[in-house]
């Protein structure tokens, strides 16, 4: 199960030389560029049309290259990043309260726990400006000041306030303007657009991506589409816990089955609990709603400090509730990172101050906002959320204190990319939260938008001519015998999911999957957990091939069939993020390894032997993935034991 | 709970359609009206049959992919409310439900209860959009906009498109949809540079696929989960007097 | 040039642009036509309602020219109408087993739904009602020493036709709810309407339908009742 020391690599990131603040300048500078004339030559394949997805797909074809963009949902504006609720971060410092590109590359890396790559980090906070100021050209309707200009609200792990919001709706707002921009590349002619599409391979040839082969998931063909390079904007893989705060559809399956291809695969283990979404209700359920962590800024979370108080909140007084957060992190309060405000909530439940029916939930209260600010300044922040709140729960949060409980809700681990956001498949690139690099072992609140729109608006428009200008278009064409070979393969796999036969359903092997996820591969995690998850795991995945029922046809409309395929993919996935959580002998950020806490039960880093990228190479089904390593330097936010005290 | 469903069966979009009578038993109150549907396929997978076709994803209302006809009614009786928000405690325990696709001949039918609503893609393609390539954007706080005015805008822009719009009017008009877009662009100063363009365009759009007029019914605002308000259908139409005053070379 | 402004005010768009101006236009009419007309309830055997039409009259190519303008507005809005009917029928061949209003915000009514009918009423009442009077036997009678047509007499008589008087009666009711959902429809159309306007307007629609219509409404049962012929 340990990687073979003889036999890994160390990756090399390809970080440009020069001081932090000067390497990306000089990168663009130095890149290999095509030329206006020749970028219409070449086919660019973009997968997903969330805020990577979309943003790439627009800017390379506004740059000239001919770009295929595809999606699952049926149209590109549904894409799951619709669903952020909070806001984007960006370094504008128009609040004059200190900010700075410096300070917000500190506080991501810091926020990360010293697991991201400091040249990305940088560029990432550097390139936060440009974003804002195209999002807001594209007529994103941002919150403003009386004045007219933008406003901005705080998040956590951040003692400045950068975050600029539209309402709780921003990666709505923030996608239909990249989705919009997008848009105007296809009525342009420029971008091809494929909704309702699945991809189900990457072909791979002369070690090079040459192109993809997905499944129409409304006839149910099998399609091959070529093109000069491929890049993977497919989002994260919460999903594979069941229950998360993804879209039912949300899946990992593309960015597997480039890991199969030979994409190496890093931190698989990082993944972000949220901590303030709707605590777990009943059996039927599909998935776990999110309460922005905007709200972290008026509300207060408390539990009684009694065990076992059934009182209503009401009527529990000020002195027998316990603010944990302030108590523990004065200095950050409620808006600690979310690493830590799970975690927290996680063990005063574990201690049975837990409130709600199941014990397994705190209160986010807002009266004093609402006394302190009004109940209109508190609904115009919020309305949305507490309407949804309203409507999931039947409870009015104006009146009553919101129940919440952390949820699987982003994963900081996908493909390894350089700082080119190439994978190690030559031609393959990996776009937003597809990609592992910028977010370490735990992703601040308001950074996702950013990092998704930096890499598909501003990085890969640049990096990908660098290695298109070495890449001339050679007449590729689907009739190339590998894309066949794809072909062939996926529809074996669809007429063996389709012929088992067995008895139970794909819902009922990803619920088993997912509940072994959450008590083992979850908010805390420890060895003897793990190798249990592995072993249970392989047992499940060996069930699901001799017993998961799918019906309907391979030539139709056919959901099963979908979500099979991702489930099946899923019990792979699952394993590797347990096989890396064990390697990962240390706990950082999101990933909690319990025999590895301070006194006072906070994460213990152990950056002597654990200051890297873990990077899984695939090596066949029957074989056990391989652990590489990319070494981090941090010269500039120099480790420490992270404090929000 | 307990609940009798009639639901429309369709194979494929050339083929004939019909209801099927189904129950589903032991449903939880706070269940979604989508969560009670995947119980329902649950079993009829158990039972060798075809699931019943749907679409939904993110399961909080705001991707809108979700929309049914329930009862009648475009994501079912309650106001402010997609689909898959809303909770079964809504329905009465034994209650009869009616269950259809959206229905608009620009909306054609999948399969079962599955439309495919690229028309409203194709509205936006036409014009929904400030022509601003990536890079050329001055500093976001150069034009100041009035708190008012960007509210407003962001009541518009809060439309999800998921054509429920559509589904309620009598006409399967998309003006609401349309109206939406060109109101929230038109509001902004950032938009304003190819206003007349832009609601010239997606208003031929819109015809192209085939959606009806607006009769100003209104019922479309009623059907809104995001509660998008008709004012904008009228700003739409300000907005194409402006076009038609300002001479068709600005609208070319 | 002209290609391209009529392709605009062919739109679905432009069709309720000329819907909403021709009905308002309209209900402009209504309003002058239905002031004339209360003139029967003076109670001085018609004689201001004949000055009224004879000072009409006295101008001449002026009313001709009106009479042209005021059937182009009617027919301009039938057309329309109609269009904008068929091609909203197109936009649903194929409709719901059930279909139900979510109300709240929503103004939908039998007024809304059955303009095309209650338009239709009127498209074949208003050719009727001009042959009836406009086109009618030509009465002379002399006011002020001046000879002109007796116009009241010819009201009087026919609304004392129970038939006329009550089928009247009955047609102004489709008026009415033509007008509840029209007078607020015409102004979304034309773009006028806002937040804050919008129900007003609409209150102000209903109320005005109910005013214009009921005058109309009254004058035949009116006339049948208590007026005697002259």
């Amino acid at each position: 199960m340990s990687a073979n020391a003889s036999t890994t690599v160390v990756l090399d990131a390809k970080i440009p030389k020069g001081p932090i603040e000067d390497k990306w300048s000089n990168h663009k500078a130095s890149v290999k560029l095509v030329s206006p004339a020749n970028k219409r030559k070449y086919t660019i394949i973009v997968v997903g049309t969330g805020l990577a997805g979309a943003s790439a797909a627009a800017s390379l074809a506004e740059l000239g290259y001919n770009v295929l963009n595809f999606c699952i949902q049926d149209s590109p504006r549904r894409a799951h990043s619709v669903a952020a609720q909070g806001g984007i971060n960006a370094a504008k410092n128009y609040q004059n309260d200190g900010d700075s590109v410096y300070r917000l590359f500190y506080d991501t890396i810091k926020g990360g726990d010293y697991r991201a790559r400091e040249a990305n980090v940088y560029r990432l906070a550097e390139l936060s400006v440009n974003i804002i100021d195209q999002a807001v050209a594209q007529g994103v309707p941002f919150a403003r000041e009386y004045g007219g200009l933008l406003a901005n609200r705080s998040f956590g792990g951040a003692q400045v306030s950068r975050t600029f919001y539209a309402r709780g709706q921003t990666g709505q707002q923030l996608l239909l303007g990249a989705y919009s921009a997008l848009m105007r590349q296809v009525q342009a002619g420029k971008v091809k657009l494929y909704p309702r599409r699945e991809m189900l391979d990457l072909v791979v040839i002369d070690g090079r991506a040459r192109g993809i082969v997905c499944r129409n998931l409304v006839t149910g063909e099998i399609e091959k589409y070529a093109g000069d390079a491929v890049c993977l904007a497919t989002g994260g893989y919460s999903t594979v816990f069941f229950l998360s705060t993804n879209a039912v559809n949300s899946n990992a399956t593309a960015a597997w089955r480039c890991y199969k291809k030979g994409a190496f695969f890093a931190n698989p283990c990082f993944t972000q609990i949220h901590p303030t979404c709707l605590p777990q209700a009943g059996a039927g359920q599909s998935k776990l709603t999110l309460m922005s962590e905007s709200l972290r800024n008026d509300g207060r979370v408390w539990v009684p400090k009694k065990k076992g108080d059934t009182r209503p909140p009401d009527q529990i007084p000020e002195s027998e509730r316990d603010y944990f957060l302030e108590r523990r992190y004065p200095a950050f309060g409620n808006l600690v990172p979310r690493d830590i405000a799970s975690r927290a909530a996680k063990a005063v439940c574990d201690e049975g101050y837990g409130v709600g029916a199941t014990g397994r939930a705190v209160y986010l209260d807002f009266s004093d906002a609402i006394r302190r600010l009004g109940v209109d300044v508190i609904r115009e922040r919020y309305g949305n959320l507490f309407q949804m709140y309203y409507e999931i729960t039947g409870e009015d949060p104006y009146k009553v204190p919101m129940r919440i409980y952390p949820a699987p809700h982003y994963t900081m681990g996908g493909l390894w990319v350089d700082y080119n956001l190439m994978t190690t498949i030559p031609g393959l690139y990996a776009l937003g939260e597809a990609n592992f690099s910028d977010h370490g072992a735990n992703r601040l609140g308001a950074s996702a938008l950013m990092q998704g729109l930096a890499d598909g608006y501003f990085i890969i428009p640049v990096t990908i001519g660098d290695f298109l200008a070495d890449h001339r278009p050679d007449g590729l064409t689907t009739d190339h015998p590998a894309f066949d070979e794809s072909v062939r393969a996926i529809q074996d796999q669809v007429r063996r999911l389709l012929s088992i036969n067995g008895k139970r359903t794909v819902r009922e092997f990803h619920w088993e999957l997912g509940r072994i996820m959450w008590d083992n591969v979850g908010m805390s995690r420890n060895e003897k957990g793990l190798k249990q998850a592995i072993s249970d795991i392989r047992a499940l995945r060996e069930e699901f091939w001799k017993d998961v029922k799918v019906t309907g046809s391979a030539d139709d409309f056919n959901k099963s069939l979908e979500f099979a395929g991702r489930v099946a993919d899923f019990l792979e996935l699952g394993e590797l993020m347990a096989m890396d959580a064990l390697d990962r002998a240390e706990s950082c950020g999101g990933h909690f390894r319990e025999e590895y806490q301070t006194p006072d039960g906070e994460a213990l880093r152990r950056d002597d032997e654990f200051c890297h990228v873990s990077v899984w190479e695939y090596l066949g089904e029957d074989n056990a993935a391989r652990r590489h390593k990319e070494p981090l330097v941090f010269e500039y936010a120099k480790p420490t034991q992270r404090s929000y005290k | 709970m307990k609940f009798h469903l009639k639901i429309w069966r369709q194979a494929g979009p050339d083929q004939p359609g019909r209801f099927v009578d189904y129950t589903v038993d032991d449903i939880s109150p706070d269940m979604s009206f989508l969560e009670m549907l995947d119980q329902l396929n649950e079993q009829l997978v158990k039972e060798n049959q075809d699931p019943i076709a749907f679409d939904s994803d993110c399961r909080e209302g705001i991707c809108g992919t979700c929309g049914l006809v329930i009862n009648g009614m475009a994501h079912g009786p309650k106001l402010g409310c997609t689909t898959c928000e809303l909770r079964m405690r809504h329905f009465p325990d034994g209650a009869t439900i009616t269950v259809e696709p959206f229905r608009a001949d620009a909306f054609p039918v999948i399969k079962d209860l599955v439309v495919d609503r690229s028309a409203l893609d194709r509205i936006i393609a036409a014009g929904g959009y400030i022509s601003v390539n990536t890079g050329s954007a001055p500093d976001a706080n150069s034009v100041p906009v009035p708190k008012h005015v960007a509210e407003e805008a962001m009541d518009a822009a809060a439309c999800i498109g998921c054509g429920a719009c559509v589904a309620a009017c009598p006409n399967a008009s998309a003006s609401l949809f349309t109206a939406a877009k060109i109101s929230q662009l038109a509001l902004l100063p950032q938009g304003h540079p190819e206003r007349e363009r832009r609601v010239i365009k997606m208003v031929e759009q819109m015809d192209l696929e085939g959606f009806g007029a607006c009769s100003n019914h209104g019922e479309c605002e009623a059907a809104c989960p995001k509660g998008i308000s008709i004012t904008n259908i009228a700003r739409m139409r300000r907005e194409y007097v402006r076009a038609i005053k300002n001479g068709a070379a600005a609208a070319r | 040039m002209v290609s391209m402004a009529t392709r605009h005010w062919s739109s679905t768009v432009g069709k309720k642009l000329i819907m909403g101006l021709t009905g308002l236009l309209l209900i402009g009419y209504l309003i002058i036509h239905l002031t004339a007309n209360l003139l029967v309830f003076a109670g001085d055997g018609g004689r201001l309602l004949n000055l009224y039409a004879h000072t009409l009259h006295q101008t001449g190519p002026l009313l001709v020219v009106a009479r042209i303008l005021l059937a182009a507005l009617f027919l301009f809005h039938i057309v329309s109408g109609i269009r904008v009917t068929l091609q909203n029928r197109r936009g649903r061949t194929r409709g719901y087993a059930q279909y139900a209003s979510k109300g709240g915000p929503s103004k939908m009514t039998p007024a809304s739904r059955w303009m095309i009918v209650t338009g239709l009423i009127l498209m074949v009442f208003v050719p009727l009602h001009v042959n009836m009077f406009s086109l009618g036997p030509h009465y002379e009678t002399v006011i002020d020493g001046q000879p002109m047509r007796d116009l009241y007499r010819l009201v009087v008589e026919r609304f004392k036709e129970p038939q006329v008087a009550f089928s009247y009666a009955a047609v102004m009711l489709f008026l009415c709810l033509h007008l509840s959902h029209g007078f607020w429809s015409a102004l979304q159309s034309l773009g006028a309407m806002n937040r804050r306007w919008t129900p007003f307007a609409y209150t102000f629609g209903v109320v005005l339908s109910i005013l214009l219509a009921g005058g109309f409404f009254i004058l035949p049962l009116y006339t049948y009742f208590f007026i005697p012929l002259p």
